[in-house]
């Protein structure tokens, strides 16, 4: 009952992951810091968002 | 498929006419804007974030959307909506490397953005791929559309795809980007509101939430699919090939998309859009195609419903049950807004690249920009015809969920591959990027006749429909092995500043054409005045106001009318030339007149970089 859910956010964690490593270890540090903490956040708050929804989804439907 | 079964009333027909002859003149009336193969591409680099997201949101949703995702709703629940919902994955690439990649280096096209990055070769294959993928997906949405509206008007297929056809192509030959991105904002709020009526009206008819909840199964009400099967719904095999493949097809290798948020002023304000759309936008979009086919179920295990209701007509038939005259014709016409959003962003891109990548490159390349204006809009006008010739074709297959499916995943693993390492990995060479294509596109070929060799990939989805789903993931992998192993024999490209997410900062520059100011501030206020310079594109602001922007003369300045609504419509953008001591910030006559702004109004006034 729990796989796609696991596998949703443990692979598609994983790759996720990997789209900030790539910006952190690739772009260039002054950058960074000057484009500022907002954009980091963005894609954070669309993953978040995504896990409650769909962890308080599954506990409604299982009835859990 | 083709049975005539006429439903509706006249008042509906006359919602829907109505509503084709709207759609038409408002998206014309945007021709105005256009004067540049700039402004009919990329709609002049000037809107607003939450405009795009808006019209994003009904490029996302096709005609066929309301037909697919009712289909899925119906036989699998509110797992369904995972198609949706799953954009994040991929969004840090988007937002950190893709899009400020695309913008900054001024790339009118995917292709030429091989070229850049690659060479000549790659771009010609990759104009190849994509105006497959691209013209593939115009007949495909005139189909599903062509299906739907046979059923209600009771008339033959293919005159009512020429009509939509017809009507997209005359405001899109007008007001290219401009007019693709108004009328999908209005088309965006259209299908929402008439998909969140539909769903108001079935509960209403269901007798309530209790009704509607009571009637769905343990399985229908999960948010996600079962693991690995039915293989024909799969969770690993959507992951896969839609929140892997397709959702990094439609934001990394859609034509139409990318010029979207080339439209936008800013990078940042291309951030915001696409966040706006995954978190917020697409959610709506998903409750608003999917419920019919959720409605439909509840209705059969209410018994409202024949148990053997057919699940390709779910939707239509859901409409027909709970809609009153006039709000069927309503929600039939959402369904055609559906259409023309997306048609029309393809229609366009299709435009782009047979400009940028056929004309200019293998016919003539020395036009003045008017020339290429009108070869542009004579291409639209070429590519809705070719779109309304291929429905004959793709209606020989039996299901359009299943064509579109094996159509997108056939083409876009080698692309997506190519795409990726391109922007995110500097040593990924020019040959290895051919290869992938080739080579890459062969494996997958070789997979359709003998999906046996997915096997291995298939996370065990019965080989039952020869593993359709599981494609993405085996061709994924092999394309991604054939990039690694090409790019480590051959010799990588030098001179890709700006192309490659690590030197995005250098493209910046390239952008620009000088050191990029990167110092924080907001937007200000102030009025708008004319420059008694005599020269063009010439922007003065003064020394104040100046210091509060913590701009310099040669920063790149916006400015728009003070009305957020209008989303940058009225807008002009430039290079501060000069500092003055006045309050004001003063533009050349062709940029006030280009942004169509107002003398003696105030103006909001930004730093860009």
């Amino acid at each position: 009952m729990w796989k796609p859910f696991l596998y949703q956010h443990i692979v598609g964690g994983i790759i996720f992951i990997i789209g900030y490593l790539l910006y952190f270890s690739k772009t260039d540090k002054t950058l960074i810091r000057a484009q500022g903490r907002s954009i980091v956040f963005y894609p954070l708050v669309a993953f978040v968002f995504y896990f409650l929804i769909n962890l308080f989804w599954m506990l409604w439907a299982t009835g859990e | 498929m083709n049975n005539v079964t006429q439903l509706g009333t006249q008042l509906d027909y006359i919602v829907i006419i109505f509503y084709f002859l709207a759609i038409m003149l408002f998206g014309s009336y945007f021709g105005r804007f256009t004067t540049t193969t700039k402004d009919f591409f990329f709609g002049g680099q000037r809107f607003s974030w939450w405009l795009i997201a808006a019209s994003c949101v009904a490029t996302v949703v096709g005609s066929y959307s309301f037909i697919k995702y009712s289909t899925a709703g119906f036989n699998f629940g509110l797992s369904s909506s995972t198609g949706y919902l799953n954009d994040w994955i991929i969004l840090p690439f988007f937002i950190f490397g893709w899009l400020p990649i695309i913008y900054y280096s001024r790339t009118g096209s995917i292709p030429e953005y091989f070229e850049r990055r690659f060479n000549k070769n790659v771009r010609l294959m990759a104009t190849i791929i994509i105006l497959l993928y691209l013209i593939g997906y115009v007949g495909i949405n005139l189909l599903t559309l062509g299906v739907a509206l046979t059923k209600i008007l009771g008339v033959p297929l293919m005159p009512t795809v020429i009509i939509i056809a017809v009507i997209s192509g005359i405001y899109l030959h007008f007001g290219g980007q401009t007019a693709v991105i108004f009328t999908d904002l209005l088309q965006a709020f259209i299908l929402v509101l008439a998909g969140f009526l539909l769903f108001g009206l079935g509960i209403y008819h269901l007798g309530g939430f209790n009704q509607f909840f009571g009637g769905l199964s343990l399985i229908h009400k999960m948010p996600l699919p079962q693991y690995n099967s039915p293989h024909q719904f799969s969770f690993v095999g959507l992951f896969w090939q839609d929140a892997i493949a397709n959702t990094t097809a439609f934001y990394f290798m859609n034509q139409g998309v990318m010029m979207r948020f080339l439209s936008l002023k800013s990078v940042h304000e291309g951030r915001k859009a696409v966040t706006f759309v995954v978190i917020v936008l697409m959610p709506i979009a998903m409750i608003a195609i999917a419920n019919g086919g959720w409605l439909g179920r509840a209705m059969v295990a209410n018994g409202i419903l024949p148990p053997d209701t057919s699940p390709n007509d779910i939707f239509v038939t859901v409409a027909n049950l709970v809609a009153k005259p006039g709000i069927f014709g309503f929600i039939m016409a959402a369904l055609t807004a559906a259409l023309m959003s997306t048609v029309d962003t393809l229609i366009n891109a299709i435009s782009a690249i047979g400009v940028n990548d056929i004309y200019k490159v293998y016919i003539k390349n020395d036009a003045p920009d008017k020339h290429y204006l009108k070869v542009a809009q004579w291409i639209a006008i070429i590519a809705s015809l070719i779109g309304v010739l291929l429905v004959p074709i793709f209606n020989s297959f039996n299901s359009i969920y299943v064509a579109h499916a094996m159509f997108t995943a056939a083409i876009t693993p080698p692309m997506v591959t190519v795409i990726i390492l391109g922007a995110f990995w500097k040593r990924f060479t020019p040959t290895a990027a051919l290869a992938t294509l080739g080579v890459g596109s062969l494996f997958v070929l070789y997979s359709l006749f003998e999906p046996s060799i997915i096997t291995p990939f298939s996370h065990g989805v019965s080989p039952e429909g020869g593993f359709k789903y599981m494609r993405a993931l085996f061709s994924l992998v092999t394309c991604g092995a054939v990039a690694i192993i090409a790019t480590y024999f051959t010799q990588e490209k030098k001179d890709i500043d700006g192309l490659v997410i690590d030197s995005i900062h250098k493209g910046m520059e390239i952008f620009k054409g000088s050191k990029v100011n990167l110092a924080p501030s907001k937007p200000i206020k102030c009025k708008l005045a004319l420059s008694k310079e005599n020269k063009e594109a010439h922007i003065e602001l003064g020394t104040a106001l100046a210091d509060k922007l913590k701009i310099n003369i040669g920063d790149m300045i916006y400015i728009r009318d003070k009305r957020w609504w209008y989303g940058g419509l009225k807008s002009a953008q430039g290079k501060l030339n000069a500092l003055n001591n006045t309050e004001e910030v003063l533009l050349s006559k062709d940029l006030i007149d280009y942004g169509r702004l107002n003398i003696n109004e105030e103006v909001v006034v930004e730093k860009i970089l």
